[in-house]
């Protein structure tokens, strides 16, 4: 290779660091801006929503989808969100906890899932929801180093936190659905016909689960309940655990050896997997593990009086 | 080793650098890229390195001992070394199992019930490709087409070469052989290609097929519970999918292959703008169309031996060539439907039939597009009973809503696949190829597209999948 064909190389390989870095913080800081703006949507919106109103209020429901679509806070407090996100787990739900103000009274409603807690697999894997974030907010960040789930790339390409959200971003920058100031993070589940049919379908098809013989919790599990336990406690949140309804639960030793061990690190733990036990109306049901409007009223209902009536400071 | 993860963005830059450090003996550089070609392969799985090796010196000795004899029926024998060699470790690893499931199916329907005559074994990756590649250089020695190399190392590096080891393309050794037995150069023009070649062969695999394949995984999972209009949606999908997975993948290969200073042919030619099937198959996969038109079709007796024959020999090339991509009769009905297809168009062109269309020929990009796509049903789907589901589905010709899922997902979808669309309508249209696409291109404008796309890639990839035809 002669010379003028190495400062060819060298030349042409520099120029694509040196742009693509330059590009990339352009980009991440006009997308920071954008972002900054949005309060809509269900991943950026709704987090920076969380983010804006956290230090104010005094109840936060956070968890999966099944605290998303389930928790009308509304009927709890009138100074409340729902910042349940679908898709995500403990290890994000732990994370936002972690963010909360310090020694602000608050009350905490995270929903938790025996399955997952059970799963040998989970290696919180929910955490890399709040990516956008990392370079932004350092607990975020330590949270998500912490468990090894940043890309390797992430500290030269900040615009990866926007990796698959940058459509989603502009449309809610641009287009908002609702307006964010009359939204308290409730998202009810309004079924279509495609929805109950396809419902329908899987009801059909469904086979009786076996239920597993030994229960052991996940150790990253079980590190995020020691964890948000130890914040709650040394910052004056009161923290309620449960675990939404289901369709037709055929196993319930899960669910007694998880309370078990809830009971152990006195958690408060409200298990409504069986709710909708005796009441088999379809129209409360989107599938297996999601609840209706209509069954999200009931069970809203139902969680309202369990908290004031039992659990009530 | 995958082209789309981290440890190739370290591998590659690490060869580059002491490939082009060794500049002045290319012997040298061929032993860095037969080491380098061999821990490609071993971080997959370095027991089937031994597979490569063997395979190698056999055609090796065969390939000389073939040049070398007098006598045609020795010739013939060592052909048969290879042949038997080849396709031996190919039907075993490959096929095996599925002609033993087949057996005992077939048994069963008859009443008798044999025990399980499969075994446990791994495809190894790329065994389709790399053994076709031993078979061609073979062949050609034996058709006088080809002289056999001397030299062990530059015949190992060309079984073995990283680039096109696992996927292809399958480069025949009288185009790459005499470039690996000469000294290399790096042209000003190959740096600006090669670049965008491999930045667009990313796009093309990690943000446009990733991206889209989680939908189409998601409705071929569940054929049953969808309807038709997201049967049609999730299969349109798949024809892109499958199209820029691959392409995008040979891509890679071919500029990563002019970076270190070899020309590969070009792998695909914007597929789905053809007007007929026989032109698809020009355009789609060419080192295999190629390689299955030369070795399979022309030694079947082409269309030498009346129109019967020639018919005949089109389906059989397309049911091997089917049963070439995996071990199942879903490829084989793929292949089927393409060779029916071929034969009908081949007899229509012997018709008045074919001049008379010839004011609407331009209907035959739809219509080519729509075998296309009918096709890919059964090469997606898992068995038999579910791609046959789904074509039942889709005539059923309700229109109803598809199926949304993730919105986000969706919109991502929809608007890289019209990126990828637009670009190779604007290649189309300029009537230019990818691998000259930066030739005249200046550093900075290669550089500034390259950054772009990197940009692109960060904020629209999608969790990485194999490469399709990795399982092939």
């Amino acid at each position: 290779m002669d010379k003028q064909t190495v400062k060819n190389v060298v030349s042409i390989f520099l120029m694509i660091i040196v742009f693509s870095y330059a590009l990339d913080k352009v980009v991440f800081y006009t997308l920071n801006s954008v972002s900054d703006k949005v309060f809509t949507g269900q991943s950026m919106g709704k987090l920076n929503h969380f983010f804006k109103l956290k230090d104010s209020i005094d109840l936060v429901v956070i968890g999966s989808s099944r605290a998303n679509h389930h928790i009308d806070v509304s009927k709890i407090s009138e100074n409340g969100f729902n910042a349940g996100t679908d898709g995500t787990k403990l290890a994000y739900a732990a994370t936002l906890i972690k963010t909360l103000p310090k020694n602000k009274k608050q009350t905490v409603l995270l929903h938790i899932s025996e399955k997952t807690a059970f799963s040998e697999d989970y290696d919180g894997e929910d955490i890399i929801s709040l990516k956008s974030k990392y370079n932004r907010n350092e607990i975020i960040r330590k949270e998500i180093d912490a468990l090894g789930k940043a890309n390797k790339l992430h500290h030269i390409f900040y615009s990866l936190g926007y990796n698959g959200s940058v459509l989603g971003l502009l449309k809610n920058r641009f287009f908002p659905k609702y307006n964010y100031k009359s939204y308290d993070g409730f998202d009810p589940i309004y079924i279509t016909s495609q929805q109950e049919k396809a419902f329908q379908m899987f009801l059909s098809r469904k086979t009786t689960d076996e239920c597993p013989h030994s229960f052991n919790i996940n150790p990253l599990y079980e590190q995020y309940l020691e964890q948000i336990k130890s914040f709650c406690d040394a910052n004056n949140k009161q923290l309620i655990l449960f675990t939404a309804p289901v369709y037709e639960d055929n196993c319930k030793d899960d669910n007694r050896e998880f309370a078990k061990i809830l009971d152990q690190y006195n958690f408060k733990y409200l298990d409504y997997s069986n709710l909708f036990k005796e009441n088999s109306d379809l129209a409360n049901w989107r599938d297996a593990t999601h609840l209706s409007h209509k069954g999200a009223e009931i069970f809203t209902t139902k969680i309202v009086e369990d908290i004031y009536l039992n659990l009530a400071p | 080793m995958l082209f789309n993860s981290f440890e190739f963005l370290l591998f590659f830059p690490l060869v580059f650098i002491g490939y082009w450090l060794l500049h002045k003996s290319y012997r040298t550089q061929n032993i860095l890229l037969l080491i380098a070609s061999y821990i490609f392969y071993a971080w997959w799985d370095w027991r089937f390195l031994s597979l490569i090796v063997l395979s190698s010196f056999i055609d090796f000795v065969a390939g000389s001992k073939i040049y070398k004899s007098g006598s045609p029926q020795t010739k013939k024998n060592w052909l048969y070394v290879s042949l038997f060699a080849n396709l031996g470790s190919l039907a075993l690893f490959k096929y095996y199992n599925f002609f033993a499931e087949s057996f005992v199916e077939m048994a069963s329907q008859f009443g008798w019930q044999p025990n399980n005559l499969t075994l446990s074994i791994i495809l190894p990756v790329g065994i389709s490709f790399y053994t076709f590649q031993t078979l061609s250089y073979t062949i050609d020695i034996y058709r006088k087409e080809f002289e056999p190399t001397k030299d062990l190392l530059s015949f190992c590096t060309y079984i073995a070469f990283f680039p096109q080891l696992v996927a292809g393309p399958i480069e025949r050794a009288a185009n790459l052989l005499p470039q690996i037995e000469r000294k290399r150069t790096l042209k000003k023009e190959w740096i600006t290609e090669g670049i965008l070649q491999i930045s667009i062969g990313f796009f093309r695999k990690i943000v446009i097929a990733d991206t889209i394949a989680s939908y189409v995984d998601t409705v071929y999972a569940d054929i049953d519970l969808h309807n038709p209009a997201t049967i049609l949606l999730a299969t349109f999908f798949y024809a892109l999918q499958i199209y820029f997975d691959f392409s995008g993948y040979s891509d890679i290969a071919i500029g990563t292959a002019k970076l270190l200073g070899f020309k590969f042919h070009k792998n695909f030619n914007i597929p789905y703008f053809s007007k007929s099937l026989t032109e698809f198959w020009r355009k789609w996969h060419i080192s295999l169309s190629f390689w299955l038109r030369d070795y399979l079709y022309i030694s079947l007796g082409g269309n030498r031996k009346g129109i019967k024959i020639t018919y005949r020999n089109l389906l059989l090339t397309m049911l091997l060539g089917g049963l070439w991509h995996g071990s199942s009769w879903n490829f084989v009905i793929w292949g089927g439907i393409h060779g029916i297809v071929l034969s009908i168009e081949k007899y229509l062109k012997t018709t008045p039939f074919a001049s008379r269309m010839q004011p609407i020929a331009f209907l035959g990009y739809p219509i080519t597009f729509i075998v296309v796509l009918i096709a890919w049903i059964f090469f997606r789907a898992p068995d038999f009973f579910t791609a046959i589901m789904a074509v039942i589905k889709l005539l059923s010709f309700k229109l109803e809503t598809p199926f949304i899922g993730d919105i986000n997902v969706l919109a991502n979808s929809i608007l890289v696949v019209s990126l990828g669309i637009l670009f190779d309508i604007y290649l189309f249209k300029t009537n230019k190829t990818l691998e000259h696409f930066g030739k005249n291109f200046s550093f900075v404008k290669t550089a500034l597209l390259c950054s772009s796309s990197i940009i692109i890639i960060v904020l629209f990839y999608s969790s990485s999948t194999n490469f399709i035809y990795f399982q092939f």
